[in-house]
């Protein structure tokens, strides 16, 4: 899997939780700008892998009528179970850091 | 270590004459006193430190001055971050994972909870206290713009339930207290006040 | 703590530990004012650090972010302008790191930080060889001298921002200071 193919997986297992509502990007403007000039591309959500860890970064908004410190740990769970599933990412010690960036009455569409 | 090139030659080190000038002590004072190698020596280790702090103040001034572009660019960049606030820490089970929230969404949720309340419109809000904390304590500062003919006291009742439901619901932090402020009262006549009193 | 309560208060004149204070309570323009304060400084002290105008401006930029984030953590308002510079060493050196494979980090001869025309002339010929002296050091014994005698870092902030034993720090900056020493013997 390559790393956008990795990215694009995560984004996936995060928007199926129940309560979230939608990603930002996880770079911000200013990291991005920073990225941009070393080279990195960008997704939505950031994923690095370096030896045997992956770091999940993502930013979310949460839907207004969920508790968002039970849904970021719902989140990371969810990644974690995903990915274990995955023949590429099964042996990866899995990192994750979310940030709830918005609350939103809907989801995203 | 030893520092065998320039040390005074007399037995004590480069590094023990600047140990004696940085504390201003040492077993050894007498000596240094009367030793004309390691007068010479704390001599040379002062004029380091002259040119040193000569050298900082040049590149400080060399740097610009903070009205300059750069620092506006910078500042600017950083506005977008800042609007988000302060990130306000979530509490995860794996030692490794790392949540949060920005104070940003917190304060924009307050809002439109307290817009909900009929005839309330939230203006300035404000979260007080060291939220960057786990667990960390918070006040709520909130000023309302109420609507003519709406109960002050109920509304604001009302308010302080919502809000704090919220905050309790939506964050981990230890609420204090919320303070409403009635600041102005509007005809209900023309448009929807919202405009000109949310900041 | 005299804080003024008044909202019209300059804050270009307002003490470090009321912006902090306020800052640290969502206050942008407290921020900004702060930032004003020290941003010369910070940016003076990253190019000497990392001999690049660009990597100084990120590294003033990423060191205001994490300011801004963690200034509530900072007890003492007073003590922002050391807490800011160590902030502002830590995110140079990372910033070295990133750019450079690690392995090359000796070899690089350094490129001479915004050295414009005016600077030459200005600049006494004593600090003109102090700088030469400083460019001629290993980047590793460089790097701590700067940080600790321009930016003012304790041995355990610079072991900690290097990665290095506080016994490693001491020692380079010994062979930092008897090499500069020596150097200056030759100048006077």
């Amino acid at each position: 899997m390559s790393k956008d193919q990795l990215a694009l997986r995560v984004e996936e297992i995060i928007t199926g939780v129940e309560g979230v509502a939608g990603l930002y990007p996880a770079r911000s403007a200013i990291l991005a700008g920073i990225a941009r000039t070393l080279g990195a591309d960008e997704t939505l959500v950031d994923v690095d892998v370096s030896g045997s860890r992956l770091a999940v970064r993502a930013r979310i908004a949460a839907l207004t009528d969920t508790a968002a410190p039970r849904l970021v740990r719902e989140v990371a769970a969810a990644i974690r179970a995903g990915l274990a599933r995955e023949p590429d990412t099964s042996s990866l010690q899995v990192t994750v850091e979310i940030t709830v960036c918005g609350f939103a009455d809907t989801q995203f569409s | 270590m030893s520092n065998d090139i320039p040390d005074p030659g007399c037995g004590h080190s480069l590094d023990e004459l600047e140990e004696y000038l940085r504390t201003g002590q040492s077993t050894a004072e007498q000596h240094y006193e009367r030793c004309p190698e390691c007068q010479a020596g704390l001599a040379g280790l002062r004029a380091l430190h002259r040119l040193t702090g000569e050298l900082a103040a040049a590149d400080t001034e060399q740097a610009g001055s903070a009205d300059e572009p750069w620092l506006q660019s910078i500042l600017g960049n950083l506005r977008l971050e800042m609007r988000s606030g302060r990130s306000i820490p979530l509490s995860g089970e794996d030692p490794e994972d790392s949540f949060a929230q920005t104070e940003g969404s917190l304060v924009a949720l307050i809002r439109s909870t307290g817009d909900d309340v009929a005839g309330a419109t939230i203006g300035k809000c404000r979260l007080h206290g060291n939220i960057t904390e786990p667990g960390g304590e918070v006040r709520i500062e909130v000023n309302v713009t109420a609507f003519f003919g709406y109960p002050l006291p109920a509304m604001v009742e009302s308010l302080r339930t919502r809000i704090a439901d919220t905050v309790r619901t939506q964050t981990e932090l230890n609420l204090t207290d919320v303070d409403v402020s009635v600041t102005d009262v509007h005809e209900r006549v023309g448009g929807d006040p919202r405009g000109e009193v949310n900041e | 703590m005299t804080a003024p309560a008044r909202p019209r208060l300059n804050l270009n004149d307002a003490h470090d530990s009321f912006l902090v204070e306020r800052a640290a309570d969502g206050d942008v323009a407290s921020f900004e004012a702060i930032a004003r304060r020290y941003g010369p400084l910070m940016r003076g002290y990253a190019r000497r650090l990392t001999g690049s105008a660009a990597d100084a401006d990120d590294a003033v930029q990423e060191t205001l972010l994490q300011a801004w984030n963690q200034l509530g953590d900072l007890q003492d308002g007073a003590a922002v302008k050391p807490w800011l510079m160590r902030i502002c060493g830590r995110k140079s050196i990372d910033l070295i790191r990133k750019r450079r494979p690690v392995d090359d980090l000796d070899d690089v001869e350094p490129p001479d930080p915004a050295p414009g025309p005016e600077r030459a002339v200005e600049q006494g010929s004593q600090m003109q060889s102090l700088v030469a002296a400083l460019r001629k050091l290993p980047d590793e014994q460089r790097q701590c001298w700067v940080l600790k005698e321009m930016g003012g870092q304790s041995y355990e902030d610079i072991a900690e921002t290097l990665e290095i034993s506080t016994d490693s720090v001491r020692g380079r900056l010994s062979r930092a200071r008897t090499t500069l020493m020596k150097e200056m013997e030759d100048w006077r």
